[in-house]
């Protein structure tokens, strides 16, 4: 006997070998239980006897479709992580991520010197001459991907020249990678120590800045 | 067992195209409202989750640890995260098929995202043997910043409650002891991602026992979930050439255990404790990136109005079914408003709201407040599917109260869709969605 009018094979599924005599007495006992809980006028709709296949298929249909969507509009080429490394003499397009009080607030101390670039600050502290506004004048920076290295030359852009927003915001850049700092020391704001970084850092020069919109 | 022939196909689509223009055609006007907010909900939640899916292309929140511990075992080594290892060998079949980029290690949560979706629909429709139960789960589930957020993220917590739903609706839809062996292993695969899928027992257990499509005995054979969890374990173990017998196996789980209480001692600005869930005290924001002046959010918030409105059904349904437990006089009242179908499909979804409550009240003492929102998952989940089906009951009675309750639902979902999924924004337009400060990133 059926406990669900629309699915007429359900009952003898339940009596088979591997059940024990009480299932095929429970199922006979079910029309009782499902008439008592069901209202009357309102039509009882039971899933589908494969359910478990629907379900593995339909799971299969996603992850094709999904499959074939990424494919066909050239995704992965589109968004998927640039992987090239930082090479020495190299430019490499960055999104830095900055406040405009950086300016004041990010400087480093080093006495090396790459070609005029250097760092603001002497290894002992002391700064050289007047870092503001100068082109040639090392900061620490962050990219969106969390990214460390030194810069000169972001303020100095004519994108940056304009009011700059409250918020945090991106920049993109060319940085061209002049050389590479093991020992410097950094400063994040400017009531902030200078302390000193354990890896090594990439030191380099941007140009072509633009706040992406 | 017949292949259907192509003809037998289209004879087949034709007459459920057939049906479903009936449908329509009987269908008084709120309910024709409801069904078009319902259908733009699935189809929008579906578009949500996929676009843009691989911004940003580097790790955002938990996903380093999992992508990285993924590659690993692409790699045959060890794993070193605090949770089992299924999670992560699925998500690095997602890279295999598109490489070790944010595409490759957010693809296969993704399809579980969707997947979650067509679930909520079978598991709306088996509890309450309704179509439009099932409808309504699917359009709520696919609409919700809380799943949508899970879907686009390489994290574990989507794939684990997509197992548990698979796993509910294999047991509620089970006819025979096979249907509940895999009912099992799909819980045995739901523990193998996360540890709290184990609690997917309980109600499907339940749920078997009231349904009486099977042999109450044939619940044992959800005893086959330990099994499965341990083969899986022994096998990634065998991956990254670990010791992987029973025994070795046993003591890498036992020390995971052991690690999990202890995990009270931590601290993290993330948490939340299990009574703040409910009351959205502190969503995360799972993905955030700034470019330029926007910023993109895929916020864990859920949909406010059904995410209270299951709150208040958590408090106000037991109480009242208690009350009417005990004064029987006022049976004849509650079941001209609900029928015992729909009562008994809420019970079970609300113990399914509990079982996974419980872990985080029962461990509160060693783990102190280190718990976070998202283990409220697998809890909203159920009430949504519950919410679904009392939604479809009282739609037959108060077609334009349903109606009007899904369209602002709709609108809610309209609102905050922008920092679900990730649409560039100004900091301005979030806060105009994120009202608190903890619901900030």
């Amino acid at each position: 006997m059926n406990a669900f009018p629309d699915e007429p094979a359900a009952a003898p599924e339940i009596a088979t070998a591997d059940s024990p005599p009480a299932a095929v007495a429970e199922a006979e006992a079910e029309p009782k239980a499902v008439a008592e809980t069901a209202q009357p006028g309102v039509p009882e709709d039971s899933p589908p006897r494969n359910l478990l296949l629907y379900t593995v298929f339909g799971f299969l249909c996603i992850g094709v479709a999904v499959w074939l969507i990424f494919a066909f509009t050239g995704y992965k080429d589109k968004y998927s992580q640039q992987t090239e490394g930082w090479h020495l003499g190299g430019t490499k397009m960055l999104e830095i991520t900055i406040i405009r009080e950086d300016k004041k607030n990010l400087a480093c101390a080093s006495d090396r010197d790459f070609s005029g670039v250097r760092c603001g600050y002497r290894a002992n502290g002391q700064p050289v001459g007047t870092p503001e506004g100068d082109a040639h004048i090392l900061q620490p920076f962050n990219t969106v991907k969390n990214e460390l290295f030194l810069a000169a030359g972001l303020w100095q852009a004519p994108a940056l020249k304009e009011p700059l927003p409250k918020e945090r915001f991106t920049v993109v850049c060319n940085y061209h990678v002049v050389g590479v700092l093991k020992a410097v020391s950094l400063r994040w704001s400017l009531t902030g120590s200078f302390g000193p970084v354990e890896q090594s850092v990439a030191v380099g020069t941007l140009s072509d800045c633009v706040i992406p919109q | 067992m017949t292949l259907p022939t192509a003809n037998g196909a289209v004879q087949a689509w034709r007459a459920q195209v057939a049906r479903l223009q009936k449908a329509w055609a009987d269908m008084p006007a709120p309910q024709r409202f409801v069904t078009v907010f319902l259908s733009v909900m699935v189809v929008g939640g579906a578009v949500l989750r996929v676009q843009g899916l691989a911004w940003p292309n580097w790790f955002t929140f938990d996903e380093e640890p999992f992508v990285k511990n993924a590659h690993s075992y692409a790699l045959a080594i060890a794993d070193n995260n605090d949770h089992p290892p299924f999670g992560k060998l699925l998500i690095a079949v997602g890279m295999l098929l598109f490489g070790y980029n944010s595409l490759g290690w957010r693809y296969v949560p993704l399809v579980f995202g969707l997947q979650t979706v067509c679930l909520a629909y079978w598991l709306g429709r088996v509890v309450f043997k309704d179509r439009r139960a099932g409808f309504m789960a699917a359009a709520f589930v696919a609409a919700d910043g809380f799943f949508i957020s899970y879907s686009r993220s390489g994290l574990l917590d989507g794939m684990m409650i997509s197992f548990m739903l698979w796993g509910m609706v294999a047991a509620l839809s089970a006819r025979t002891w096979k249907g509940v062996l895999a009912a099992g292993a799909l819980i045995g695969f739901s523990t193998s991602v996360k540890w709290s899928g184990v609690m997917t027992v309980i109600p499907a257990a339940l749920g078997i026992l009231l349904w009486r499509r099977v042999s109450i005995f044939a619940i044992l054979w959800l005893g086959v979930v330990p099994i499965v969890h341990t083969l899986i374990w022994m096998g990634a173990l065998r991956l990254t050439g670990k010791p992987s017998d029973v025994v070795s196996t046993w003591k890498v789980i036992v020390g995971l255990y052991k690690h999990h209480l202890d995990l009270g001692h931590y601290k993290n600005e993330l948490t939340s404790p299990w009574y703040g869930w409910p009351i959205l005290m502190h969503p995360v924001v799972i993905k955030l990136s700034t470019s330029g002046l926007k910023s993109r959010y895929s916020s864990s918030i859920g949909n406010l109005l059904l995410w209270f409105t299951t709150t208040l059904l958590v408090v106000v349904f037991p109480i009242a079914t208690v009350v009417v437990a005990v004064r029987t006089r006022l049976e004849r009242y509650w079941l001209s408003f609900l029928d015992a179908r729909t009562t008994r499909g809420a019970l079970l979804m609300l113990l399914g709201w509990f079982s996974f409550m419980a872990p985080w009240l029962a461990t509160r003492s060693t783990r102190g407040n280190y718990t976070f929102s998202h283990y409220y998952l697998p809890c909203y989940s159920f009430l949504l599917v519950m919410l679904a089906g009392l939604c479809s009951h009282l739609e037959r009675k108060h077609g334009k109260l349903i109606a009007g309750y899904i369209g602002v639902a709709f609108l809610v979902s309209l609102f905050y869709a922008p920092v679900w999924g990730e649409f560039p924004m100004s900091v301005a337009a979030a806060h105009a969605r994120l009202w608190f400060p903890n619901w900030r990133p």
